[in-house]
């Protein structure tokens, strides 16, 4: 008995001391201030990725960035328009495509040194190598030069890599005809290859530093969006010198990459935003504390922000409702509507149905006011395979337009956004999500309306008269994890009507693992398959560059000569409302044409007491964390 | 006995070399492909052999491993998360493991307590309501699943007693979270009564079988209480079947529980476990895979020395 209770105690022993060590440790107290600003806590489910500006492209990750870096421009609070960050003033050339920045004196380093146009030239011409892995490498392709130079950076690197860097041929022996002497150069040792590409730069990417405080950048075409892309964090500025420090060459094939540890380690990183990282603990918390050296501080709204990883969302809730947290950052629609039909949300709906046009939205809950709904820049939809045979090597009926528009016409929205998804997300007839680019008026009249009969004739048309002779096809989804539930359900709807009003054969649901259902729709190994997407910037090219017959996101196949020829012209264009024009030709087509029926515009919530904090929820995400006053101080 | 520890721990690299390559093996023909952002977004190929060359991934699986099996033993190092690409797999493993194990040790011993404490009563008192108390009590444990009692738990400890006894701050157990020894305590009940169950069970029967044998009759014979025989002689052999139950159960809350982890926010390694396996995080899947196998084979390790030492007539070797 005795030897039973001594291994009871070690255990119980071992486990006490295993857990102090592992605990949380108290946060340092916050100094005095005559504002009396406190702390502001926020959750999201699984923490921030990578905090390296040059690399990543989460949105977790870009709330904490746009917090600890500020970019040339910045997002005045509401997210509708821009205001200076870093560049106190900058002026456009008449042919719209150069750009010169007045940088701000008193921009400064959490270290104390100034801020200055060498520091975002060098952290731009590091997101365009190639071994940065910069996951939007390729929004610095607007830059004058930039894609060249990343594929010469990989190909001098090591020259076989152009096989796969540059995956259509033609482009590859044009390129590769352009720099004849890369070949010989990609043997040159490292120190070399680093002078080389320092040259290579100078001379043929169009961003040039005039001054301390002056940045000059040409891009490649006028388009009115690169000034948002100057408030984007990709795009923020780097210490040059502290980056250098921290950069290790490798000596065997010339690449330059960054100490991954540095992004992470407080003793080390160096911002030029509100914050600073105070720590980063993985999948705990992420603390930030004011910069001192921050020229804007009075405007502050919290002294400190924390981020807190809470993978469960009613767990959230739950803290939340303790006053533990001050937003949960984004919930889940299955989230969402497990609370609000707890709370009579449905009576409030019924009275406000969705409307045709694509802008009916719901945006407040009256029985629970935490809840803050709002339409996003994405849209959820069915997409096509367009190509003349299908992966399995039969003819592929959906090649025809006229299927494609009757399927497309079989699509009944709104029965699917209020009794399948019950979240009355916006009906989407276009592509582009109305009202998500203030200049650009969408063609929404040009959108498939769910019309059966027209189908019908449509398919007859075509050759398979009430279904007859159609093949079986498989529509892909994916399980669930990633991009929420309600797939399977929605497909299901889907093929219903499409069996009952045209007589389809054979419909079979394919619903893989998320990952699975990624490859499958890389390879064009499916008939049809939903997808999503969301818009990286505001201008519509970040939806309809997707179905240019080169694109590499291009998983419908979709190849219309007349379709790429639109989005070339809009390149050119010099006048932005021109532009704006040719571009909604362009998606007219495309709605015509069919390869991809947009079903609704993806809406999410965030949860957070209006009475306590100025949040302003927005279609892009455009929060300014660190102008949010908290009213209540702990 | 040193023979067997030597001889084990001999055994140990060869076991884990093999487990290394089998897991490799699987996540290799695993479909998928973890540098694609979710929603398929795709960077150019520009970056996206950018990263395949950062991860060894450029150059075939043999390669990959080959190099990865170096580092472990060359530098102590697991590889980098590629999902987390500042986090190195073993600062993963450093900040994960203490919080699974202390969570897992202390769901054991609360275990044990429970277990032991529900077996001997209902041995004592075979056929009455005790006895049908403590068949209940295991049959829950077993029946329910942990992210049920986790949640149940984390319902009534935590919210139940801030909502109608708002005033009374010292009863508040805390909404999840790892920052003190109260963290601790749901937890631990959630986890430990799965396995609590077990252990009720083998040592009612066990008990049982051992009350009518003839060493507890010659005790009796001797003038010993029924009592006395049971907590003297009989629970010492009826905790035998417990000790190699607890081997495997020990290691298996220890590396802990991603249901639990997840209800309660706990930043232990089986979150992260599972998080690698859905975006195939290649080294985060390997480096833990290697810890959990370590650890089961140590703890089999140290059931066998303490079978030895509770009960001196078994000969190791």
């Amino acid at each position: 008995m005795t030897r039973y209770l001594v291994v009871l105690f070690v255990m119980v022993l071992t486990a006490v001391v295993l857990a102090t060590f592992s605990f949380e440790d108290e946060l340092p107290p916050l100094p005095d201030d005559p504002q009396n600003r406190g702390t502001f806590y926020y959750s999201d489910t699984t923490g921030v990725g990578s905090l390296d500006p040059g690399r990543t492209s989460a949105s977790i990750d870009f709330r904490v960035l746009k917090c600890l870096y500020q970019t040339l421009m910045v997002y005045a609070q509401g997210g509708e328009t821009l205001e200076p960050g870093v560049a106190e003033s900058y002026e456009l050339s008449e042919d719209g495509k150069t750009y010169t920045f007045q940088l701000r004196e008193d921009a400064k380093w959490s270290n104390g040194e100034p801020v200055t146009a060498s520091d975002f030239f060098f952290a731009w011409r590091r997101a365009m190598l190639s071994e940065t892995g910069s996951d939007y490498a390729s929004l610095f392709y607007l830059i004058k030069g930039g894609q060249a130079f990343s594929y010469w950076r990989a190909g001098l690197l090591d020259y076989s890599s152009l096989e796969l860097v540059i995956e259509d041929q033609e482009e590859r022996t044009a390129f590769k005809a352009k720099y004849p002497e890369l070949q010989a150069q990609s043997n040159l040792s490292a120190d070399e290859k680093w002078d080389l590409t320092v040259k290579h730069f100078d001379q043929t990417v169009g961003v040039k530093v005039l001054g301390e405080w002056t940045l000059e950048v040409t891009i490649t075409n006028p388009a009115s969006y690169f000034i948002e892309l100057c408030a984007f964090p990709s795009f923020s500025p780097l210490p040059q010198r502290v980056i250098e420090q921290n950069m290790l060459a490798m000596l065997d094939d010339g690449t330059v990459r960054m100490d991954p540890k540095y992004w992470d380690d407080p003793e080390r990183l160096v911002t030029n935003g509100p914050y600073m990282l105070e720590r980063n603990e993985n999948k705990r918390r992420l603390v930030m504390d004011q910069n001192p050296h921050y020229w804007d501080r009075d405007r502050m709204g919290n002294l400190r922000i924390v981020n807190v990883v809470v993978p469960d969302e009613s767990l959230a809730f739950a803290l939340f409702e303790d006053g533990q947290l001050d937003w949960i950052a984004s919930i889940s629609s299955s989230e969402l509507r497990a609370k609000i039909y707890s709370i009579d949300y449905y009576e409030i709906t019924k009275s406000n149905p969705s409307s045709d046009d694509g802008t009916g939205v719901i945006n407040s809950i009256d029985h629970y006011p935490y809840i803050h709904p709002s339409p996003r820049a994405g849209v959820y939809y069915y997409q096509f395979n367009c190509r003349p045979t299908l992966s399995n090597g039969l003819d592929n009926p959906m090649a025809d337009v006229r299927v494609r528009q009757a399927l497309g016409m079989c699509i009944d929205r709104k029965k699917i956004v209020e009794s399948v998804t019950r979240n009355y997300e916006p009906l989407a007839y276009t592509f582009v999500p109305v009202g998500s680019i203030p200049t650009y008026n969408a063609p929404v009249e040009a959108g498939l309306r769910f019309n059966p009969a027209k189908a019908r004739e449509l398919l007859a048309e075509a050759g398979y008269k009430d279904g007859e002779g159609f093949p079986a096809i498989t529509l892909l989804i994916n399980a669930s994890g990633t991009g929420g539930g309600g797939h399977e359900d929605i497909a299901l709807v889907i093929k219903k009507v499409w069996e009952e009003e045209l007589g389809l054969p054979d419909v079979g649901i394919e619903a893989p693992e998320f990952q699975v259902y990624i490859e499958q729709s890389k390879r064009g190994d499916f008939a049809i398959r939903r997808a999503g997407w969301y818009g990286d910037y505001r201008d519509p090219t970040t939806w309809l560059d997707m179905l240019r017959s080169k694109d590499s996101n291009n998983d419908a196949g979709y190849n219309n000569p007349e379709y790429d020829g639109l989005l070339k012209r809009a390149a050119v264009e010099a006048d932005p409302e021109r532009r704006m024009q040719i571009l909604r030709e362009a998606e007219t087509l495309l709605l015509t044409e069919a390869p991809v029926v947009p079903i609704y515009y993806y809406k999410e919530a965030m949860v957070f007491d209006e009475t306590q904090i100025d949040l302003r929820p927005n279609a892009w995400n455009n929060l300014r964390l660190d102008l949010v006053r908290k009213k209540r101080v702990d | 006995m040193f023979t067997l520890i030597l001889s084990r721990l001999l055994q140990l690299p060869i076991i884990l070399i093999v487990i290394l390559m089998v897991t490799y093996l699987m996540v290799w023909v695993m479909p998928g492909d973890p540098f694609l952002a979710p929603e398929g977004k795709r960077p150019p190929p520009t970056v996206q052999e950018a990263w395949k060359k950062e991860y060894n991934m450029d150059k075939g699986p043999v390669y990959f491993f080959g190099n990865y099996a170096w580092n472990i033993v060359t530098r102590g190092h697991f590889g980098r998360s590629i999902k987390k690409s500042s986090v190195d797999v073993e600062d993963i493993i450093i900040d994960g493991m203490p919080v699974s194990a202390a969570l897992g040790l202390s769901a054991i011993a609360f275990a044990l307590l429970l277990g032991t404490t529900a077996g001997v009563l209902g041995a004592l008192k075979p056929g009455t309501p005790l006895d049908a108390g403590s068949l209940a009590v295991s049959l829950i444990g077993i029946s329910l699943p942990s992210f049920v009692t986790g949640a149940i738990l984390l319902a009534a400890g935590a919210g139940l007693t801030r909502r109608y006894l708002p005033d009374f701050e010292i009863i508040h157990l805390p909404l999840g979270g790892w920052s003190g020894p109260a963290n601790m305590i749901l937890p631990a009940i959630a986890l430990g009564l799965a396995p609590s169950a077990y252990i009720a069970r083998l040592i009612r029967l066990g008990l049982a079988d051992i009350m009518s044998s003839d060493f507890i009759r010659t005790a009796r014979a001797k003038g010993l209480s029924h009592h006395q025989a049971l907590f003297k002689h009989a629970l010492k052999v009826a905790f035998l079947p417990v000790l190699s139950f607890l081997g495997p159960a020990a290691a298996s809350a220890m590396t802990g529980s991603f249901v639990v982890e997840q209800i309660f926010n706990i930043p232990g390694i089986g979150q992260e476990f599972v998080y690698a396996v859905q975006n195939k995080d290649q080294s985060v899947i390997l480096g833990v895979v290697l810890v959990f196998a370590t650890m089961l084979i140590l703890f089999n390790l140290i059931v066998d020395l303490a079978y030895a030492w509770i009960d001196p007539r078994i000969e190791l070797g």
